[in-house]
């Protein structure tokens, strides 16, 4: 079936269009602020029109370039191995053998899935995030075939393991299951399947509001000036003293509020019918409403796990679970690919054992007395650095310190008490605050160095800051617990020497 | 805690650090020039102005004549067989362990200033990242990347 060149599935055409057009739209944006404004009256209808053409001969184009692109793209199997012969203006001919391949992802836009198709890209070792080789368009049943004949095991079809929701599926019986899914993995093993409920509790406590703030704190900034202070006081007019303060307060909350709710609906969304299913050697995951996704993080790829807690999901006790692996980017976001966004802590530890299995948390400690101090004074100093200068110039000011001094104070002690460490066996377990509290859980023969830094004052008080790196993509993970004890430190730089396995608790 | 690195780099980075911190000094010494000149010509008041210059002109001096010499002293490296170990820095001392499993490759580099006085510094690559021990004679150096190249292949183990 594979062995004679053969292109992508027709649909193929219609991605491709989309990602030229893509590329299109930012010069496109650049030429209409350059241009726009500018026109006179009576050139106004000529200029339109030519605004018209330009956009219709850029689509055109844009098509043309997407159906050569389409047709230049051909792929066989030969010998075991895929090859892929591609490029519009440089022709790139690849050849994949089984064993170079690191893992196969899946994804599907609406239309895709309407029409029961899938894209297909493939991994290798050492290309971050981009996939080395990416089919654009092929039916769901063929591209299993393909993934089947790659992996040299023969067709198998994929069994699924529907877990009931939230709890924990069996492994799945031969052919139950036969659902349409994009599947790129030979066989199931235990499954783990996000309820309704949960969706709604990781869109509204996730902090996707926030990157939505980011996104349009600039826009509103930019658009600001436009409106002059003299429209709004004539739209205002019959708004006096306090109602000022009130309006002001019920602005701001819409805003806020519109944004939280921006944000957890592009989360649930992201996060729909989220499915994680252990296979042979890997841990796939299935997501997304529109856009459907399926990923598979090959398990000897997996370089740390991480137990990540928001300050909202810890306040419920959630956990996400995620993990960091080399030589592949299977996500579009950075930083470790989620396995799991919510779990209770204790559905955490079966969960890691099911899926990552050989990461068992060890006993965590905590610091000692003495590196609170440093915590509070580390915390404190910028705001303090910007606080006087602020005061001395603006005496005004003074009750917000009032604000902010016990809030970086109250912060410090936070990360005192979150900051920990553990060893046992061959799991070094490390756990710091940055804007959520994190676990990473790293095995012995993952580390990539450690190193153990101690400025003057950390050395007054025999304190250090102990880092380790991991190999992730797409850049290096880097684990740091500061103000450690220095023995402590010191145990954990000769575990990572000689292997010596003492559990933390024997301290 | 273990006993330090044994090894020392080579004594003449310490000429090498100083020509280029000589550039980067050059900046805080020409403000000193510029400051005293505005004080001649009364633009600037004469306490603080000189106060300012004689800083500044410290700094370059320091730069130039202290740092490189306590850096050098920091410096230690020893490459054993299960791992390498190195401790440097001047303000924040760090001690850092790099497997020898890890170690992916090695490669001796040398910019204009180093090959002058016949160093190299020597990178040790690892999926986690890059690491360096600078300025080693080209001989020791040479010799260093030939005996981790051999020692991680020794040890070799999948990433």
């Amino acid at each position: 079936m594979w062995s004679e060149p053969r292109r992508a599935h027709p649909a193929g055409v219609i991605l491709y269009s989309l990602r030229f057009l893509g590329a299109l739209v930012a010069p496109a944006v650049g030429v209409l602020f350059a241009f726009g404004p500018r026109a006179e009256e009576r050139w106004f209808a000529l200029g339109t029109a030519v605004l018209i053409a330009i956009v219709v001969l850029a689509a055109a184009t844009a098509v043309l370039l997407a159906w050569l692109q389409w047709r230049r793209f051909t792929f066989h199997v030969d010998g075991g191995a895929l090859r892929v012969e591609q490029g519009l203006l440089i022709r790139k001919s690849t050849r994949l053998t089984p064993e170079r391949i690191q893992s196969v992802d899946t994804k599907a836009n609406l239309l895709f899935r309407v029409l029961g198709l899938v894209t297909v890209d493939i991994h290798t070792a050492g290309r971050g995030q981009e996939p080395e080789v990416s089919i654009p368009a092929l039916v769901e049943d063929e591209a299993r075939d393909l993934v089947a004949t790659l992996r040299r095991r023969g067709a198998v079809e994929p069994a699924h393991a529907e877990g009931e929701g939230g709890t924990l599926g069996v492994p799945a019986e031969e052919g139950a299951g036969g659902v349409a899914r994009p599947v790129a993995a030979p066989a199931s093993g235990p499954a783990w399947r996000l309820t309704g409920k949960e969706l709604a509790v990781v869109a509204a406590t996730s902090n996707a509001a926030l990157l939505v703030l980011a996104a349009v704190g600039p826009v509103v900034g930019a658009l600001a000036p436009m409106v002059s202070i003299d429209t709004l006081g004539e739209w205002f007019a019959p708004v006096s003293g306090v109602w000022w303060i009130v309006l002001g307060v019920l602005a701001s909350m819409v805003f806020l509020v519109s944004a939280w709710v921006i944000g957890s609906v592009a989360t649930a969304m992201q996060y729909w019918d989220f499915l994680t299913v252990r296979t042979d050697g890997e841990v796939r995951i299935e997501q997304g409403l529109l856009q459907r996704n399926t990923r598979n993080v090959p398990l000897d790829r997996v370089q740390a796990v991480r137990l990540i807690e928001g300050p909202l999901r810890q306040m419920i006790g959630r956990v996400t679970v995620g993990v960091d692996s080399a030589g592949l980017a299977t996500g579009s976001e950075l930083g470790p690919t989620v396995l799991h966004p919510l779990l209770g802590r204790r559905d955490a530890v079966r969960f890691c054992d099911l899926m990552v299995p050989g990461h068992d948390a060890p006993p965590l400690l905590p610091l000692p007395e003495r590196s609170r101090r440093r915590y509070v004074i580390r915390t404190m100093i910028v705001p303090l650095v910007l606080a006087i200068p602020l005061v001395v110039w603006q005496p005004v000011a003074w009750p917000a310190l009032l604000v902010v001094l016990p809030a970086a104070a109250a912060w410090a002690l936070l990360a005192y008490r979150d900051a920990a460490w553990g060893l046992r066996g061959d799991v070094l377990a490390l756990r710091w605050r940055g804007f959520g509290r994190t676990t990473a859980l790293v095995r012995r023969r993952r580390v990539q160095s450690i190193e153990v830094s101690q400025h003057p004052l950390q050395k007054r008080a025999d304190l250090v800051t102990l880092s380790v790196r991991v190999a992730a993509s797409p850049s290096t993970a880097v684990f740091t617990v500061r103000h450690l004890d220095a023995a402590d430190a010191e145990r954990v730089l000769e575990w990572v020497s000689r292997g010596v396995e003492r559990t933390s608790e024997s301290v | 805690m273990r006993p330090d690195p044994s090894q020392r780099i080579d004594g003449r980075a310490v000429t090498v650090w100083r020509i280029a911190a000589a550039g980067v000094a050059l900046l805080p010494a020409v403000a000193a020039g510029v400051l005293v000149g505005l004080v001649v010509t009364d633009i600037v008041p004469m306490v603080p102005g000189i106060a300012g210059a004689a800083l500044l002109l410290v700094a370059a001096i320091a730069l130039v004549a202290v740092v490189p010499k306590v850096r050098w002293i920091r410096w230690r490296y020893e490459v054993l067989e299960d791992e390498i170990y190195l401790r440097h820095g001047l303000w924040i001392r760090k001690r850092t362990l790099i497997p020898m499993t890890r170690v992916q490759h090695v490669d001796t580099k040398a910019g204009p200033i180093l090959r002058a006085f016949g160093l190299s510094t020597v990178t040790v690559a690892t999926a986690g990242g890059e690491h360096e021990i600078p300025a080693l004679s080209d001989e020791v150096a040479d010799g260093l990347r030939d005996r981790i190249a051999a020692l991680a292949r020794v040890t070799e183990d999948v990433v």
